[in-house]
């Protein structure tokens, strides 16, 4: 029993997993990237959670310099009451 | 000489008139630093995504200049006067973009 369980794992790592998830890549990046905007709260709105918190780039796939102009973007239009502080 | 974007928030009560008064006072005080306002947009009355000041509605005004620093430094300390104001927001652009944004889109067709 123990012996399969270790079998399992390794084919596991070996990377014969289940199912096959690709790679997510950032939005902004690239030729076809969408322009950040403050302005622009549709597009902003996909990157904070329900309560309004900024997601984190490691679940979002956004690149880090791409991730520090969303951050200062939300701010931004946090001060001008067009997004939630706390919602 | 450095681009700049000024928008601000005026109170739910005040007429159309009134903004243009206050633009037009913006104006004269930029003028007198040697700043030059290149373009206006108005945005219409939105809702505010929370309360300021008890107002739940505002007007937003975006305000396009041309000048140096200390024409802003005195164009918000004007703003921060002005009781009718209840927020603002300078920013530092890399050029003017005299097309209408998103949200001034919007006002527009609604």
């Amino acid at each position: 029993m123990q012996k399969e369980k270790s079998n399992y794992e390794n084919n596991d790592s070996s990377g014969a997993k289940p199912f096959f998830r690709r790679k997510k890549t950032c939005p902004f990046s690239g030729p076809e990237g969408i322009a950040i905007d403050f302005r622009d709260t549709r597009t902003l709105n996909k990157f904070v959670s329900e309560r309004g918190k900024i997601i984190p780039a490691r679940i979002s796939a956004v690149s880090a310099p791409k991730q520090r102009k969303l951050a200062q973007a939300i701010k931004r239009a946090r001060i001008l009451a067009l997004m939630p502080y706390v919602a | 000489m450095a681009f700049y974007e000024s928008i601000f928030i005026t109170r739910q009560e005040l007429g159309e008139k009134e903004i243009d008064k206050t633009i037009e006072n913006f104006k004269n005080i930029l003028e007198k630093h040697s700043a030059d306002l290149v373009d206006t947009e108005l945005w219409g009355l939105r809702n505010l995504a929370y309360k300021i000041e008890k107002n739940k509605k505002g007007h937003y005004v975006v305000l396009k200049i041309s000048g140096n620093g200390e024409a802003i430094h005195e164009l918000e300390r004007n703003m921060r006067i002005d009781e009718n104001i209840i927020r603002y927001l300078s920013i530092k652009t890399e050029s003017i973009n005299t097309e209408p944004s998103i949200l001034a889109k919007k006002s527009q067709e609604g």
